[in-house]
């Protein structure tokens, strides 16, 4: 309890500097593994053979800017978004690079900093008054990184498990697992407090208090629209099918859903990414998959006048090794590859149809204007309203400040369309 | 039936609303003041106007000191046998024989490592063996029942190898190593205090013990040395106490600091320990922040009785827990009546929700299943049989998101108030609806002991697995009811049903 109280006062007296109307919403697609830059965002046509593997690049509806044959789809929808061929940082391993990513915060020293989806889900709590939990992960956790450091549990994700593809997708908690109607369920949850003889004897003890809000809320969760949200049923199948029916399609579109409840934070965890061997095979259905949902989602809420207060951010913890592995075991695999990498951005502040940063012929160095992994968290913090140099509450009471202090370079000014002073 | 009455308590006549007790949560009598903490209690609810509460009933005492001292329900026999003693000293012989058991040695171990951190990594960094090493060490100091003063100095004073002597890692786990962290670590775990709230020059004083304590990696694979490091020359160390301590250059002064700790000039460690002991026994300490032994003392008086108590036992770990077991406050009723007059009346039991690895071994002592935990990160993989209970884990950062909703303190701290026990909606839609309880509730039904039951026998067995209580004609009649509202083929599902309510109750949640 101690605890939440001097969290409570230590928000309130974190000065934000937002002039105008900041994001309402991020989802963060985070391509788990370690995403090849070559065969997304910063293909390298012209390098030789043992690099692109003759892969070719295509251009975009941004006059200038091409993108991997891989990707199609998100071609035609380069206006909506800007890439960064310039991401760098020094952790080759995923947990590492993972936690450097995720908090802006090299790994070591002496506290666990809370990973943004659970920093942004605690300072937008204060508006969001939803009765889904600010910061929700689709389908499956990214272990410890996706977790809230030293903060308090209530900014911890709710992990949604199940199948988005599936007839019924199942979410741990807010779908019911068993095959009740509604009518049954009512009549269980009344049987309940029917039966609660405790609570009929002790109803005004302070910790039963506890009990009853916490269970007003998730009741209000299950019987109310809140649940819907996650029903795919209620899209049409024409929708469905335009995001794909694949797992991170049909994420993408829960996503979407999401947003239109105001929920703050929505990490989808698309997995298989860590092609080590047989990079190209796994590529080609992954690039597809992933074509498809993420340009859905971008025209998706684009159309529906989401797309300026959505921030959408695309990266995983670090690129591939540009020259290609042939021998064996790898086959034609791309290892890890911290020190050149790509992003992408869009929405809620970002500007669109631009590339900021630049890496040499092979994509094995950056080139120009490097972009560390605090930069662009500190940007997606700008654009939310919240100040990536304000402190956060902690048990040991003592200054922690969300980011270290931006590099040389600085955050992704370049791209915010002029609505944050600083 | 309510009237006001006046009744003669230590000699001075106060006016109480009188009720009866509740049923099945009240014995008939209110509890009866027997030690010096007792007496302290007592005051203390006086000047808060407050009077003695009627003593919880024999059910409700049962399940609350396994919980409290085993970190588990009672079985069904233990409840029964208990309720059924006539014996006036049962409450004393069921306190005795669980601070026995294996059940308190694991629980209160688990205690202890949230205490002193133990975790393989991030922020404290002891990897997997030394994890396990220290979890050992830990258990033996509960199980042998050593004297604290006794392991407290084992662990201060320590050098070696993480390998090979275990109290070492009392220096690894921290988040930084260094002697301004040791010396902050030190004050909290073993006075309460927060060092970096201390003069500067008190701090000066005090880091200066750990002068010298380094960190030695081997040859061996995450192997480490923890040494002191001989100075030169002569120095004057100064006391908490102000008292100086000249220390030659062969004098490792972290001796001279165990000592001053367990001698009777720091008060600190035995209040420490005391308020310790109450927090984890009550889930509420003696002193307004239960983590600094320098904010305001909620109760000298008790504090005081009973860290003489502890210091004349010379250190009896397994004493103190008796004697804060056996206090009047294990004996209350947490109830209180419903109206708010009488919850200003009596003095109440403080409920809380169970701990996170509690609640998950109640669950599957219940339902007869299990969970096997694993971690792949760090190295050397962790795989822990699916028939270890919770409690017993030693690592802390051990992957589970079951653990980590229900508020599995980060052991990053140590800090009492790291672990939380507050319910939250994500909490219960979890209880209420997820996959994995639904599974684990439908085999409650399955269970051997279950399934050669008719239906309304299961309900019988059912409050006494979940509540260590019988089922209330109430509340056996509003289940039958609710079957006949039902189609034959489907009334066995209001029966199974009941489990997921009883689950969902704050009667099973709580201890209370």
């Amino acid at each position: 309890m101690i605890k939440t109280k001097h969290m409570a006062t230590l928000i309130s007296c974190v000065a934000v500097s937002v002039t105008a109307q900041t994001a309402k919403s991020v989802i963060e697609i985070w391509v788990w593994g370690g995403p090849s830059q070559l065969e997304t965002f910063d293909p390298k046509p012209k390098a030789p053979t043992e690099y692109n593997n003759n892969l070719k690049a295509i251009p975009t509806n941004v006059e200038g800017i091409e993108i991997s044959e891989m990707l199609p789809k998100l071609a035609q929808q380069a206006d909506k978004y800007s890439l960064i061929r310039s991401m760098t940082h020094t952790h080759n391993g995923h947990e590492t690079a993972t936690y450097l990513m995720q908090t802006g915060r090299e790994p070591g020293g002496g506290r666990v900093y809370p990973a943004i989806g659970a920093v942004v889900a605690m300072f937008k709590s204060k508006r969001y008054q939803g009765d889904i939990p600010p910061y929700v992960i689709l389908t499956v956790p990214k272990g410890r990184f996706s977790e809230i450091g030293f903060l308090s549990e209530q900014y911890a994700p709710l992990v949604t498990g199940g199948n988005p593809t599936q007839p019924r997708f199942v979410v741990d908690g807010i779908v019911p697992a068993g095959d009740q109607s509604p009518d049954e369920m009512k009549a269980r949850f009344d049987q309940m407090d029917a039966l609660d003889t405790l609570g009929q004897v002790a109803s005004e003890n302070a910790a039963y208090k506890d009990f009853k809000t916490a269970g007003a809320g998730a009741r209000r969760v299950v019987f109310g629209d809140a649940a819907k949200a996650f029903d795919l049923n209620l899209e049409s199948a024409e929708m469905r099918d335009k995001y794909g029916r694949t797992q991170v399609g049909q994420s993408c579109l829960v996503a979407r859903r999401l947003v239109e409840q105001g929920v703050p934070y929505i990490t989808i965890n698309a997995q298989g990414w860590d092609s080590h061997k047989r990079h190209f095979e796994v590529m080609r259905q992954r690039t597809a998959e992933m074509d498809q949902a993420v340009a859905a989602l971008l025209a998706d809420l684009s159309e529906k006048k989401l797309l300026d207060t959505t921030i959408v951010w695309w990266t995983g913890e670090f690129g591939r090794t540009p020259r290609i592995q042939q021998d064996a075991p790898w086959m034609g695999g791309r290892n890890h590859f911290c020190t050149c990498f790509c992003a992408l951005v869009a929405g809620g502040g970002f500007a669109g149809g631009r590339v900021v940063g630049e890496s040499d012929e092979t994509a094995s160095n950056v080139a120009k204007r490097p972009v560390a992994p605090q930069d662009l968290l500190g940007s997606i913090y700008e654009l939310c309203g919240i100040d990536p140099d304000g402190k956060l509450p902690n048990p040991m009471n003592v200054d922690c400040v969300i980011l270290p202090p931006e590099s040389k370079e600085g955050r992704l000014r370049e791209l915010y369309n002029n609505r944050i002073s600083k | 039936m309510r009237f006001v009455i006046h009744m003669a308590c230590c000699g001075l006549a106060c006016t109480v609303l009188a009720r009866d007790p509740v049923l099945p949560f009240e014995g008939s009598n209110k509890v009866e003041v027997v030690s010096r903490a007792d007496k302290a209690l007592q005051a203390a609810w006086k000047t808060k106007g407050c009077v003695l509460p009627y003593v919880a009933s024999d059910y409700v005492f049962v399940r609350r000191i396994y919980l409290s001292l085993g970190g588990r329900l009672p079985t069904v026999e233990e409840a029964k046998d208990f309720v059924d003693d006539t014996s006036p000293g049962k409450y004393k012989k069921v306190i005795d024989s669980l601070l026995e058991s294996e059940s308190f040695f694991d629980y209160w171990t688990m205690k202890w490592c949230d205490a002193l951190r133990v975790k393989s990594e991030f922020p404290i960094n002891l990897w997997p063996n030394a994890v396990y090493g220290y979890q050992r060490r830990i258990r033996t100091f509960i199980a042998k029942n050593e004297p604290y003063d006794v392991f407290v100095r084992a662990l201060l004073t320590a050098s070696g190898s993480n390998f090979r002597t275990m109290e070492v890692n009392f220096y690894r786990a921290m988040a930084e190593r260094n002697q301004d962290a040791i010396a902050r670590t030190v004050g909290q775990t073993f006075m309460g205090i927060r060092v970096d709230k201390l003069t500067p020059q008190a701090q000066t004083n005090m880091v200066a013990f750990f002068n010298g304590v380094t960190y030695s990696g081997t040859q061996e694979w995450k192997e480490e040395i923890v040494y002191w490091k001989p100075i030169e020359a002569k120095r004057t160390l100064v006391l908490p106490s102000h008292r100086k301590k000249t220390a030659d250059e062969t004098t490792d002064a972290r001796s001279l600091f165990a000592d001053y700790l367990t001698s009777s000039s720091c008060d600190t460690f035995a209040r420490a320990a005391v308020n310790r002991v109450w927090y984890w026994m009550y889930g509420e300490g003696l002193y307004a922040d239960p983590d600094d032994l320098n904010s305001t003392c909620i109760n000298e008086k008790l504090v005081a009785e009973l860290a003489e108590g502890f210091v004349a036992s010379k250190y009896d770990f397994k004493a103190l827990c008796r004697t804060v077991a056996s206090s009047i406050l294990m004996r209350a009723s947490s109830v209180g009546g419903n109206d708010a007059e009488s919850k200003r009346a009596y003095a109440t039991y403080p409920v809380r929700r169970m701990d996170a690895e509690v609640l998950e071994d109640a669950i599957r002592d219940l339902s007869g299943t299990s969970f096997d935990y694993s971690s792949v990160i760090p190295e050397p993989f962790t795989y822990i049989p699916a028939k270890n209970r919770t409690v017993t884990l030693a690592d802390g950062s051990i992957n589970s998101q079951f653990l980590i909703l229900f508020g599995r303190p980060a052991r990053d701290t140590g800090l009492l108030t790291e672990r939380n026990n507050i319910i939250s909606p994500k909490q219960m839609l979890f209880l209420y609806n997820s996959g994995d309880l639904y599974r684990r509730i439908s085999s409650i039904s399955r269970l051997g002991s279950m399934k050669k039951l008719k239906a309304e026998q299961q309900v019988e067995l059912a409050y006494w697995m979940f509540f260590s209580r019988p089922v209330m004609a109430a509340e056996k009649k509003r289940i039958q009811e609710a079957s006949l509202k039902v189609e034959g083929k489907n009334r066995w599902r209001v029966y199974q049903d009941v489990s997921w309510q009883l689950m969902n109750s704050k009667e099973f949640l709580y201890i209370h």
